[in-house]
């Protein structure tokens, strides 16, 4: 789902009961996050000795735009030299919060 | 045109009639003393007849038989006429498409005016290797090109060679390179750019970029005219001009490799290889760069080793200005430069004595700040090479 706090929107999303927030625009061309879907992806480098392997299971947020792939737990893009602002999340009492 | 006082139509600048004299440089020459110049592409007379005496057994033999041909009364006879030129033979008249030779003496001449500090000497004959279908005789031919270059061109001031590779030949290429990589007048590996197929990203060349990352000799790969019907990676038997085939030839063929290297992870695989690509232009840089970024939005799963957008590598590769394509304003080449981010990776090449070849005039027609231009004419160069400031 997608919060606003002040004017920044943020995508949360809830993991079998593990929380994550992530700013929730695409940098490329604005497409709202928390509408991407969890998946895994394709990697390729000297740890799988440059053999394509899929990896990071349900912890690849894809951009619905034009499919960016981010790293949920660190905000990391796939493939590019950016990454998200995070942010922690608090659950007490059954209640979500974002720790700004 | 725009009234900006920038509306200066760039003219070409015809070569003299004697390409050899190189009369420019004189022209020129207040203009840059003092300054470094490298000029990263120039070709001296290596026709096949030099090769000779560096090739054995069956291979020798061959060679005999090639030299006793007698094709268009070339001197030494000459691959390139042999198997690029004949379709479109004579069509320029007095100014026949055929490479000018220069001789050491030439060369050594043209340095003694004691402008440019380094000339880097590439093939000319060898530069249709891709396109032998034989590995072999492939790879003889390059280590007889290495070896006669080693030894009639070491030892001069300020000349440095590019040996060649025949990437057909994988193994044997990687061997060229460990021969020759501790020599200290060889400075760089050149592959040509056509006819090699699969493209160069192919994991069967990788021994070829390992070889040469590990004795940190960079790649340059050279551009030369599509010409042979129905090779890799251009058709051009299409079209029915030889201009249609050269203007389009280098530019295309060098996208090709460089998206055929990016794409393949090697600039991840061997993070301190460094590439360059020659005489193709400029202008389409640019275009490679931010066409492979954005497909790279849909497509990066299929490149999974790539740590960055495709241009953040390419950015990264140096490339030479000949053949500079005819900017109408003095203000455009900075506006191009700017555009591939090349201010540190541009490097000023001639292509000496070829009849195409860039005069310095060419260049130094469009304006630009002074710490631009050195870079162009020479810092970027000497990093490129590992040379030393003659200056």
């Amino acid at each position: 789902m997608e919060v606003k706090v002040g004017s920044v929107q943020i995508a949360v999303f809830n993991v079998d009961g593990d929380f994550f927030a992530l700013f929730g625009r695409c940098p490329h061309q604005s497409a709202p996050l928390s509408r991407g879907r969890l998946q895994g992806t394709v990697i390729c480098n000297a740890d799988t000795c440059w053999e394509t392997q899929w990896a990071h299971e349900g912890e690849v947020l894809v951009c619905p735009g034009h499919g960016m792939e981010y790293n949920i737990r660190s905000g990391k893009a796939f493939g590019y030299d950016l990454k998200l602002r995070t942010y922690e999340v608090a659950v007490e009492d059954g209640q979500v919060m974002l720790v700004m | 045109m725009a009234d900006d006082g920038q509306s200066v139509i760039v003219q070409r600048v015809e070569p003299s009639s004697n390409p050899v004299q190189d009369e420019d440089l004189d022209q020129y020459g207040d203009e840059l003393a003092g300054l470094t110049i490298v000029d990263v592409d120039v070709h001296v007379d290596d026709t096949l007849m030099f090769m000779l005496d560096y090739m054995e057994g069956h291979f020798r033999k061959r060679m005999e038989t090639v030299l006793q041909a007698d094709f268009k009364g070339e001197p030494g006879n000459s691959l390139r006429n042999m198997i690029a030129h004949i379709a479109w033979l004579g069509s320029s008249y007095d100014k026949p498409p055929r490479a000018k030779l220069a001789t050491k003496e030439d060369l050594l001449a043209r340095m003694q005016k004691g402008i440019i500090d380094y000339s880097i000497l590439f093939p000319s004959e060898l530069l249709p290797i891709g396109y032998l279908p034989e590995p072999e005789w492939a790879a003889a031919l390059a280590a007889a090109y290495n070896q006669y270059m080693v030894d009639a061109y070491r030892n001069l001031d300020g000349v440095k060679i590019a040996i060649v590779v025949a990437p057909q030949h994988p193994e044997r290429a990687a061997q060229e390179i460990e021969s020759h990589a501790a020599h200290p007048d060889v400075v760089s590996v050149c592959i040509p750019d056509v006819g090699v197929n699969p493209p160069i990203g192919d994991e069967k060349y990788w021994p070829i970029f390992a070889a040469a990352a590990r004795h940190d000799l960079p790649i340059s790969f050279h551009g030369i005219e599509a010409l042979i019907h129905d090779n890799y990676p251009l058709r051009v038997a299409h079209f029915h001009t030889l201009m249609q085939v050269n203007s389009m030839g280098f530019p295309f063929t060098s996208m090709l490799q460089i998206m055929s290297v990016v794409c393949a992870g090697i600039p991840v695989r061997f993070p301190n290889l460094k590439f360059a690509i020659l005489e193709a232009g400029l202008t389409w840089m640019p275009f490679i760069m931010y066409r492979l970024d954005a497909a790279y939005l849909r497509y990066r799963t299929e490149l999974p080793a790539l740590e960055k957008k495709p241009s953040d590598y390419i950015r990264d590769w140096y490339i030479g200005t000949h053949e500079l394509e005819a900017l109408p304003r003095r203000g455009d080449l900075v506006k191009l430069i700017e555009l591939y981010q090349g201010q540190d990776t541009t490097m000023w090449a001639s292509d000496w004595p070829h009849l195409e070849r860039d005069l310095i005039a060419g260049f130094m027609r469009y304006e630009m700040e002074d710490t631009l231009r050195r870079k162009i004419l020479g810092e970027n160069a000497l990093r490129f090479f590992g040379l030393k400031p003659r200056k």
